[in-house]
Formats: structure tokens, sequence, C-alpha cells
């Protein structure tokens, strides 16, 4: 069925409604349709609220990568304090979290980490947990599961815990080696994306 | 004129895919919500004016086939009778506002042009939506497949990213599956091809497609062109997945260039109508406070008066409706003789099977972004239909039916964000987001296992519930979001939400204490997928 834009009618209708010329010259007044009055009288303030507290950590022993690009892999993970304190420095009471699995994974790949990064709200994770293996010229990714697993709760045995969670890391290691030899010939030329087009046009705006 | 297959054999073929989507986006708890004008200004400005390009070629007699993607989260919004009855008072509002400027334009013959073309504009969309389709759009586009002009396919459910979901299994086959359903739901029967979000994809994923039903897919350029082994004819051919009997077929960066370059695309021309300058940053608030925020922030209307003129220069000339409409149709020919160089130079492959140009674009560039681009579509399918004989318009599942893939090969890795993987949804200002995310899969994965078999009627509702904040919360656009630094904290507002909600949902499932009240809110709120079954994730 065409869709042809009435002359009369409809569209008639709202145009006679809007335009209703003052032969007095003084400014036109445009009475509003019930609903777009109504409309205008709004009292926004929302009904209810939903919860939106997300927990800093799970309290758990897990690691996972995402592959980013052929020279970036995301790698996080967690492990409780206790595990760490009790098996990775033993001596030495509290301990930084996290500087011991950047120092082996760097020795096992041979990359250049870059620094930690403690950026507060957003990189609640990256503070305690989480790296980036980055500068990575030898590294490529692909589209193989990078999942060391998951160990939910060390009960009481934190050395099992540790265990495990070395486990996963070696695991994740060698799983990203593979990647580096899957993907090493990949070229990319970019061809113009969605988001450039957003570009055009910039200009002023309030 | 037109190529048929038949006494005039094309030389080639051209794939339009036109990929709408929008983040479910409605606020049932207050009665104003900014992001929900995303919606109100795609219907108004892409998709209704599509529609109507559309069935006027199909009554014209103008053969025509075109690809759409229309998301689960676009179809459920376009349905859902709130975000009816708000779109309807917000093309009220606009037509009065359009009325206004008719009379505040008077003195001036070039911006009072536009002014009625804006108020003939949104009169028309008004009329399209409330009586030609009793306010659900879906239905025009239903009738345009069911016709045959129009192949329409699905996208994963919320939009997800899958290729930073891939380590679990689960989570990605869920966002296909009810992807499938809802399709299924809407459309009456189940899709053929997927449109994966923001292209990308890892390999392996088509044996989750496979399973799903889904016959073909699209990928980035390079997602064929670094295939293992590499395919012979490029990307001007679809290619079998290794792992899974799917074709791929890969976008072409040629004719994308056209359309899509900052610098040299079409929507760049001095003549077109400037993005920017809307009255509702360029006004006395006095005038336009009425049509915008109510908390008094100024927000586009959609009525602007100037063209593009220079993009160095922040002066700007009032738009010419005709020479913007010329400069389409001068930007028509020159697409359609660019397709016609470009197939002609292709060597055609030793099985004979014409090379197929894929060319897929946001559909909101066209209308809203690029206000002259529902009439560029519409020009361009009808040049190609009567002045040119090398190629036809054809749909994946026409060109797979007449010419089966025949090179067998695995995709790579890829997607058709910036930088080509996944820099976009995977950087410093969201990466926090994905160990919330992954841990909202393990769960929901380990209680969809354990309740599979029996489980009371709350304990399905709040399973339910769930697997839709999950689903939510996997929505690609609030990484893009934040990443681009647009809406920020909309986006990291409706990120957390979804995780706490589905935490709490969680816990007093586990707990064995729901609260019914706290269930039946969140059905209220995020409503999407009535008959999504829990199950999905087992």
């Amino acid at each position: 069925m065409a869709i042809i834009h009435r002359r009369n009618g409809a569209r008639s209708r709202v145009l006679r409604s809007i335009l209703r010329t003052d032969t007095s010259g003084a400014d036109i007044t445009v009475t509003p349709s019930p609903a777009c009055a109504a409309n205008r009288a709004v009292n926004n303030a929302p009904a209810y609220t939903l919860p939106s507290d997300i927990p800093k950590s799970y309290d758990d022993t897990y690691a996972r990568a995402i592959p980013k690009d052929p020279q970036n892999t995301f790698l996080y993970w967690e492990r409780p304090r206790e595990v760490t304190r009790e098996c990775v420095f033993p001596d030495k009471g509290t301990a930084h979290v996290g500087n011991h699995e950047v120092d082996r994974v760097q020795q096992q790949l041979g990359q250049d980490w870059y620094n930690n990064r403690h950026n507060g709200n957003n990189s609640q994770w990256l503070s305690d947990n989480g790296h980036w293996l980055n500068n990575t010229k030898q590294w490529h990714s692909g589209g193989q599961s990078l999942h060391g697993g998951n160990d939910h709760g060390s009960g009481g045995n934190n050395h099992a815990a540790f265990g495990n969670f070395t486990a996963m890391i070696d695991n994740l290691i060698g799983q990203c080696k593979q990647f580096i030899e899957d993907h090493k010939h990949h070229k990319y030329s970019p061809a113009p994306s969605s988001g450039e087009i957003y570009k055009v046009n910039e200009g002023a705006q309030g | 004129m037109a190529a048929d297959n038949t006494t005039n054999p094309p030389k080639g073929c051209l794939c339009i895919v036109l990929h709408a989507h929008l983040p479910y986006v409605r606020h049932p708890e207050v009665s104003y919500m900014m992001e929900e004008n995303w919606l109100y200004e795609a219907v108004t400005e892409t998709y209704i004016p599509i529609l109507a390009y559309f069935n006027n070629l199909a009554a014209d007699g103008v053969k025509f086939r075109v690809t759409m993607s229309l998301t689960p989260t676009l179809c459920s919004m376009l349905d859902n009778r709130l975000l009816q009855d708000r779109y309807v008072n917000y093309i009220d509002r606009l037509t009065e506002l359009a009325g206004k400027e008719v009379w505040r334009t008077r003195s001036d013959r070039v911006m009072n042009r536009t002014a009625h073309l804006y108020l003939e504009r949104f009169s028309f969309c008004k009329y399209i939506f409330n009586d030609v389709y009793s306010r659900n759009i879906i239905t025009g586009f239903k009738k345009l497949q069911d016709a045959g002009h129009l192949e329409i396919i699905t996208c994963a459910a919320t939009h997800g990213y899958l290729p930073n979901m891939q380590s679990n299994y689960s989570a990605v086959r869920a966002q296909i599956e009810v992807a499938v359903q809802s399709y299924n739901g809407f459309f009456g029967r189940p899709p053929r091809g997927i449109w994966l979000p923001e292209c990308g994809y890892y390999r392996g994923l088509e044996k989750i497609l496979d399973s799903c039903g889904i016959k073909y897919m699209f990928t980035e350029t390079h997602g064929l062109l670094n295939a293992d082994p590499p395919p012979p004819t490029g990307v001007f051919a679809p290619i079998r997945c290794r792992e899974a009997p799917i074709a791929a077929f890969a976008r072409d960066a040629e004719s994308s260039h056209s359309v899509w370059s900052a610098d040299e695309g079409y929507p760049g021309d001095p003549h077109y109508r400037e993005f920017h300058k809307d009255i509702g940053f360029d006004l006395d608030m006095r005038h336009v406070a009425p049509y915008i925020d109510p908390a008094g922030i100024r927000i586009n209307t959609g009525i602007k008066y100037y063209s593009v003129t220079d993009k160095r220069n922040p002066e700007k000339q009032l738009y010419d409706r005709e020479k913007a409409l010329s400069r389409a149709v001068a930007h028509a020919s020159d697409f359609m003789l660019k397709r016609i160089n470009q197939i002609n130079g292709i060597q055609t492959p030793q099985n004979g099977s014409p090379p197929v140009v894929v060319a897929p674009y946001d559909a909101e560039l066209f209308g809203h972004w690029w206000f002259e681009g529902p009439e560029w579509l519409n020009y361009l399918i009808r040049k190609c239909a009567f002045e040119q004989d090398t190629f036809e318009l054809i749909t994946p599942s026409e060109y797979l039916g007449r010419y089966p893939a025949t090179h067998t090969c695995a995709p790579a890795f890829s997607s058709w964000g910036d930088g080509g993987y996944s820099h976009m949804w995977l950087n410093e200002t969201n990466e926090w987001i994905y160990p919330h995310l992954h841990r909202m899969e393990d769960r929901m994965a380990e209680c969809a296992r354990e309740h599979s078999r029996s489980a009371e009627r709350l304990e399905i509702r709040t399973l339910n519930q769930m697997a839709r904040e999950l689903l939510l919360a996997q929505s690609s656009d609030w990484a893009f979001i934040m990443k681009t630094g647009t809406t920020v904290e909309y986006a990291t507002r409706r990120v957390k939400e979804h995780i706490a909600s589905f935490i709490k949902l969680y816990e007093m499932l586990k707990e064995r204490r729901i609260d019914e009240g706290f269930v039946a809110l969140l059905e209220s709120h995020n409503d999407i997928f009535p008959n999504i079954d829990f199950r999905v994730y087992a």
C-alpha cells in the first residue's frame, strides 16, 4: 500500500488547529492541545529508584582474560587478601596484591608492563587485581576462550586456593601464547567506521 | 532496463544492509527521561521516512531488495505501549513547536520554507504512526518483508558485544537464542540471518549461531581477508565457515567510504542540513522551554535551519531544501556509477558466481545524522532499477539461494569498531564492567542448571528477571557510551542498576527469601522479553 500524503482530512485538521492568524497583527496565539499542555505541567520526580550499589570484589579466587586486539589482552583476577597474605608473603603481614602476578606473567612472556593504574572509581578492579598486558609487539589475540577457571571460595584452605590460582594464571599465559602464534600474520587496514560519520558537521553546540 | 537474472543476467550484485538499533530505554518511574528521545528522534527522522519511501517504491512497482536488521531491543521498544503513547505526545509537542516556527520565521522566506517542511514532516509522522500503523510501525516493516522487498534479520538480544563474552558459552548462546525467539514473536518465523553486534566476531561463534538456526552472518572486511585460508574472492563472495555451515558476508570498504567517510563522504556536502545548530540550543529559552527537558536542559528539537556550509567555518548558510535534494540525486548517481565501475573491475571466479558488494550502514545515519539520507536511498534504489543493468539489488538469502558459498575457511577475530577489534568496548573507560558481567554470567548459568528441572512459580519469575537484568547489562551501548563520553552518567547508572538488581535477586534466591514486591517492581520496570525462559542459560 502506497503511503500517500493526504491533502485534506487529518493533515489539514492538524494544520488548522495550529495556525490561527490574528488579524490585529499581534503575535500569533498558538493554542496547545489539552494533551500538550498537560505534558508540559509535569512532575518528574521518580516514583521509585532501583538499587545501584555494586560490590568492589566477590571474595573469590579466579582469573580471566579477554582478547582485545592483536597487541593487547585484558587479564584480571581476584584473590582474597587472606590467601595472598598467608601464601605469598607469609612473613610480611600486609601484602600488596597483584605485584607478584605482574612479575610472574612478565617473566613468562618477556613483556614490558606498563604501570599499575590506581584509578579510583572505575578501576577498582585494576587497583587490586587486574592488569593490562600492553605494549607487547609479539602479542596477538584471537577468538579462543580465555578462561582460567573459577575456584568459588577458598574456604579455610588458603594454600589450596593459592595453588589453584597459580594454575589459572599459568593456563591463561599458555593460551595467550597460542594466540600470538595464531594471529601473527593478521593485517588490519581501517575502513571508515560508523564512528567517523558522527564527526561530520562538528560545530558550535550549545 | 534493470538487470534481472533471466534474460539479462547481472554482472554483479549490491547488498544494502541497514542496521537499525537502539538500546532498551524505558523509564516508567518518571514522566520524562531525555534518553527516551533517542527512540522518538529515530522514529521521526529515520524509521518512518524509510518506511514511507520503501512503500512508495513498492507502490510504484520498483523492484528493490534491501536487508534490514531490527534488533530485539528496538522491536521491543516499538512494540511497547508506554513508549508508543509517549511518542504521540512527543510528536504532538514537536508539531506544535513547528507551527510556532512557521509563524516566527514568516518574514524570512528561506527559513519559513524550512519551517513548513518540519511542520509537514511531523504531521506526516503522526499520521503514519497513529493512523496507518496503529502505533506499531513494526507491522510496516513486516509487510514489506512479506511482500519480498525487505529481508529482516536479527541481532543479539540486547546487542551484547559477543567477543567480550566468549569465555562463557551459555552467555553468548542466550544472547542468540533469546534474539531468535524475539524475532519469531514479531515476524512469525525464525530469522535466517544475523547482524553481529558491531560486527564483533570471534572464531567458534558460528557453532552457536548454527545451533540456533542462523544461516548467515556479516563480518568486518578483515574478518574475511584474514581468514584461514584467505578466500580467493576476497570480500566479494560469501564464505562457508569451517566449523559450522554458516555463510559469512564481509563488508566492502570501498562502498562504505562514500558514505561513512568524515572527510569525503556524502553527508559532509556543504548543502546538506547541518546537525548541530538546533533551535533547542539557539533560541531564547522562553521560546523553547516547553519543548526541551523539563529541568531546563537544552536538547535537540530536530528543527534546524542551517546547512553544513564549511566544516571549518562556524558561519553557516541557511538550508536550501531544493539544493540539498539535487545534491542527493547527484550523490545517488555517483554511488551507482562507482558500484558499476567496481563490479566491472572485479574478476568473476571460475564457478561463475557474480560478485556481491556488501554495503552495510547504521539505519539511523539516514535521516537522523544525514537528514537527506532517506531521499538519497530512494533516489539510489530508483536509479539502480531504471538507469543501469550492471548489477541488481539482492538480499543475502537470495544470493545464497542462487549462488551457494563454495569456499570454506575460518574467519578471523574482528569488529567494525574503531581499530578493527575490541578497543571501543574494552579500554580504560569501561573495563571495570567486565568482572561484574562475567560474574553475573557464571551465576546465571549456575542458577539455571540448578533450577532447570523444578522451580516454584516465584522462583521462575525471579530467575527470568535475573536473565533480563543480565541481558540488559550486557548491551554494548553502555561500554560504547563510556568510551565516547556522551551520556556517561546514564550508561554507568544503567549498568550498575542491572548489576545490583541481579545480585539482589541472586541473593534472595540463594537464601530462599524472595521479596515478591521487588521482583514485581523489576518485572514492570525492565519488561523486555516477556516470554523469556531462564533455561536458555542451562
